[in-house]
């Protein structure tokens, strides 16, 4: 069938509740409504209300449950409204999800996964644009996945919902519903942990995920650039094995985040890249990232996150040295 | 009047497509700006679409139930009022807008006014400078710019973020004066660029339209930075060279120091090397290089297989040396070559033999005259045997038997136990000069075996050797080492003993030589040797007389025949 990101994510959820009856719904208006971005429609009419439910208006109470849930074997996916109020639900991702195998010595854990939208513009309000992976990703025990397309987003969050430990599913929902693409009907995984090559080149690698892939990819065909193109998918743990070999080709690399750019996912991987790579470098690794700044509202939204125009002169200077 | 068309906007949270449930105007009709025209039904909500414009609709691009994608057209107006085009459209547009009123009567006042002001500002060109065609304005000025009959699509806000407030509503009621918007737009603009660069560093490509202001810059910086600076030959001996990584591997590979490479590119004022500069560094190299080394490898290689003595090179400085040219193979004066390996290998035993052990050297020469007869015939026996039998086997023959008779020649001191061993094997290394540097495989047993058998072990071992397919514990367990330094040339060294043996060997070359025969003065095949011994372990007496009873072995080598 051919679906969207957000259809993927609706298809995904079907299939793992029919096959999986430990598998419960719980969010805001998961149920009743069918989401907010429709992620979960049908899902109440097909499963009923013990397996979709509504919560209150409490993120805190959505993973803090589904941590509950998870440890006591169900395989709970919560659905937080927009990325930006996961901050509520911090303490339970990292004082009780994301640690309960280590803090139990493995006798509890908890298979349970955490959706939510993230990703700038959409011209959405404020705490509605966040791209915090960064910030998520730096907490032990938790895994960060990030799709950027429709059949990785199901096969990915099948992967998610079937792993032992808590995943945290960011969805990029910029391109929530910008495009289409051949989703099988059937049941697949995508690993978890491991990048794709959407393009192989020789010249320059470009290591982007999520919602900055579209313009990445925009990018390399617009600058006429051999880029061999890396989407991370899974932002902890990093698969940096197959960006440090695409380096080890290429000898330059240009990393794409929306996230601010400080401390950010981009750091992260030019310091993997220096510690496997370094030798390899012909120039400096290159980071066109978002601003440390909040994501500004409405007009100057635009301005923020990053653009084929910046990620070409990116790769332009990456090449130039 | 002008026609503008309204595409559908992005709905919010990245939809990319809505289904138009109901058109709420009709062609011909007058709308206001902001006022509700059709409703788009996403996944998420039914979404009202405003109006961006004041003015008739004169084609409607959907019809309800069709599903709209963003950024298509859905709506064309007529605007009252845009005074980009000539008068005469002025005019048309105020007509065309008189009897549009006249279709929606209850507009009509608002409607008026704005066509009166709508010509104080420009409601065309400034789209570009504001990322979306949308103005934004808080309600409150919006209100005020009803009242005082302003149109906000005009104004340019003064914010620098493109919000128009207050103050720019009532100074462009008080101005009344198009010029001052489009200046705004330009601050406006500018300002955005700034604000994006500062807090960017160099990713200056805010948005679409100053992207190609972006990249001459950054080219012109990166030009500024590579200023040419074509030294040719200054490179040698540089303290610091900038480089990528990438490079420094490049060089490091090639065993270049890469501040010995000259740099085609200047940075921060410092030479800075490129992959290129390497690789013409080692093309020059190359080039008038390759000649000596070859030469020098096969000038070893040939005596080593020469059959005069399967060893070459041997534990002394200057067949070291040889020995190192043989190991860079191609090597060119002036480059320099990692220490590392064999040679490092040769040269750390080198050292500690030199440090640990005070050298004694002695030389001495005698007359091999029937050496040579002897070795003549027996070679001739041999050879129909297969065997090549060259002077070492005679020469381990003696010194093996003259190890027997000064046994402090043939130990070695346990510095641990602080005890000389005297040992009671008598395992003679042979140094054997190898494209990868000296090695001394040792003939076991040498005092047990006849000189065929002796002539058969130094012959596979020294090609052995010279093959890398001889095994380390091969080159172990020696008591004693004999060099060959005669097969290159050169008439006396000063042999390093191989640590921990007391004593090394090394012939000369047997030639004919001025020889004092009976009072007279003869031509004559002699040898020279030279020695060094431990002196901790040997006295310079014991080597003189050990020494003697070589000589005295090898001037007869009928003696040979006596055990």
């Amino acid at each position: 069938m051919q679906a969207t990101i957000v259809e993927a994510v609706n298809d995904a959820l079907h299939t793992e509740m029919a096959a999986d009856d430990r598998v419960v719904v719980l969010g805001e208006d998961v149920a009743k409504s069918g989401g907010v971005f429709r992620a979960t429609d049908e899902l109440l009419e097909e499963f009923g209300g013990d397996r979709v439910v509504d919560t209150p208006l409490s993120e805190i109470a959505i993973v803090g449950g589904a941590t509950g849930l998870a440890m006591y074997g169900y395989r709970p996916v919560a659905e937080i409204q927009f990325s930006g109020f996961l901050p509520p639900a911090f303490d339970q991702l990292v004082s009780n999800a994301s640690r309960i195998r280590w803090r139990t010595r493995g006798a509890l854990n908890a298979p349970m996964v955490v959706r939510m939208p993230y990703g700038a513009g959409v011209r959405a309000l404020e705490h509605h644009s966040e791209s915090l992976e960064g910030a998520y990703g730096h907490i032990p025990g938790l895994q960060i996945v990030v799709p950027s397309t429709p059949h990785d987003t199901k096969g990915l969050l099948l992967s998610a919902i079937r792993d032992p430990d808590p995943v945290l599913f960011m969805e990029p929902k910029r391109i929530y519903r910008s495009f289409r693409e051949e989703v099988p009907e059937d049941d697949y995984e995508v690993p978890l942990g491991e990048a794709a090559v959407r393009r192989e080149g020789e010249d320059v690698t470009v290591v982007a995920w999520g919602s900055m892939m579209p313009p990445t990819l925009e990018a390399v065909e617009e600058g006429d650039v051999d880029a061999e193109v890396i989407d991370l998918r899974t932002v902890s743990p990093m698969d940096a094995e197959t960006v440090v070999e695409s380096v080890k080709k290429t000898g330059r690399c240009v990393v794409v985040h929306e996230g601010p750019r400080s401390i950010g996912v981009g750091s992260d991987v030019v310091a993997r890249i220096n510690d496997e790579a370094l030798m390899y470098l012909e120039a400096p690794v290159e980071r066109v990232t978002g601003f440390d700044t909040p994501v500004p509202l409405l007009s100057m939204e635009d301005y923020y996150f990053p653009h084929p125009p910046r990620i070409l002169d990116a790769m332009e200077r990456a090449l130039s040295v | 009047m002008a026609e503008r068309t309204f595409e559908l906007p992005d709905l919010g949270e990245g939809i990319a497509e809505g289904e138009l449930v109901s058109w709420l105007v009709a062609p011909g009709e007058h709308v206001e700006e902001d006022q509700t025209i059709a409703e788009v039904e996403t996944d998420k909500a039914l979404v009202e679409v405003p109006s961006p414009y004041e003015g008739t609709v004169s084609e409607l691009h959907y019809e309800e139930g069709e599903m709209v994608p963003v950024d298509s057209v859905v709506v064309t107006f007529d605007v009252d009022g845009d005074d980009g085009g000539a008068d005469s459209e002025g005019t048309g547009g105020s007509d065309e807008s008189r009897s549009t009123t006249g279709d929606g009567a209850e507009t009509t006042p608002s409607a008026a006014g704005d066509a009166e002001t709508s010509e104080s500002g420009p409601s065309g060109g400034d789209e570009q400078a504001v990322p979306q065609s949308r103005v934004f304005a808080a309600p409150t000025t919006r209100t005020l710019a009803r009242e005082l009959g302003v149109d906000l699509a005009a104004v340019v806000g003064s914010d620098g973020g493109g919000r128009v407030t207050e103050a720019d509503v009532r100074e462009a009621a008080d101005a009344g004066d198009s010029d001052g918007g489009i200046e705004g737009v330009d601050s406006a603009g500018e300002s955005v660029d700034a604000s994006a660069s500062d807090s960017g560093g160099a990713s200056t490509s805010a948005g679409p339209t100053d992207v190609t202001g972006g990249e001459p810059a950054v080219t012109e910086r990166a030009s500024a930075d590579a200023v040419p600076v074509t030294v040719e030959g200054d490179g040698a001996d540089r303290k610091r060279t900038l480089a990528m990584p990438a490079t420094r591997r490049l060089a490091e590979e090639a065993g270049v120091d890469i501040d010995d490479v000259p740099a085609s590119e200047e940075r921060d004022g410092e030479a800075f090397v490129t992959p290129e500069d390497v690789r013409a560094y080692l093309e020059s190299r190359r080039s008038g290089d390759g000649t000596v080394g070859s030469d020098t490898a096969t000038a070893v290689a040939g005596s080593s297989a020469g059959g005069n003595g399967a060893t070459a090179g041997g534990g002394n400085d200057t067949t070291a040396g040889g020995g190192g040219g043989t190991t860079a193979g191609g090597a060119t004066s002036g480059e320099r070559v990692p220490y590392r390996g064999v040679r490092q290998t040769i040269g750390e035993q080198m050292a500690r033999s030199k440090y640990t052990a005070p050298h004694v050297s002695h030389h001495d020469e005698f007359d091999a005259a029937d050496l040579v007869a002897v070795r003549g015939e027996l070679a001739e026996v041999a050879e129909r045997e297969g065997v090549k039998l060259t002077y070492m086997p005679f020469v381990i023959r003696a010194i093996t038997t003259a190890l027997q008779e000064f046994p402090y020649l043939n130990s070695s001191l346990d510095e641990e136990a602080g005890e000389i061993v005297l040992h009671d094997e008598y395992n003679v290394g042979i140094a054997v000069a190898t494209d990868a540097g000296l090695m001394v495989p040792v003939v076991k047993n040498a005092d047990r075996k006849g000189l065929k058998e002796l002539a058969a072990d130094v012959r596979d071992l020294a090609e052995r050797a010279r093959n890398r397919e001889i095994s380390p514990s091969e080159m172990q367990g020696g008591t004693f080492t004999v060099t060959n330094i005669g097969v290159i040339g050169g008439e006396f060294s000063s042999p390093i003993i191989n640590h921990p043996e007391a004593a090394i060997f090394a012939m000369g070359p047997i030639r004919k030589r001025p020889w004092v025969v009976d009072d007279e003065v003869v031509a004559r095949e002699t040898m020279r040797f030279s020695m060094s011994v431990d002196h901790r372990l040997v006295d310079g007496a014991d080597a003189a007389r050990f020494s003697n009873r070589v000589k005295e072995l090898l001037a007869n080598p009928a003696l040979l025949l006596l055990d």
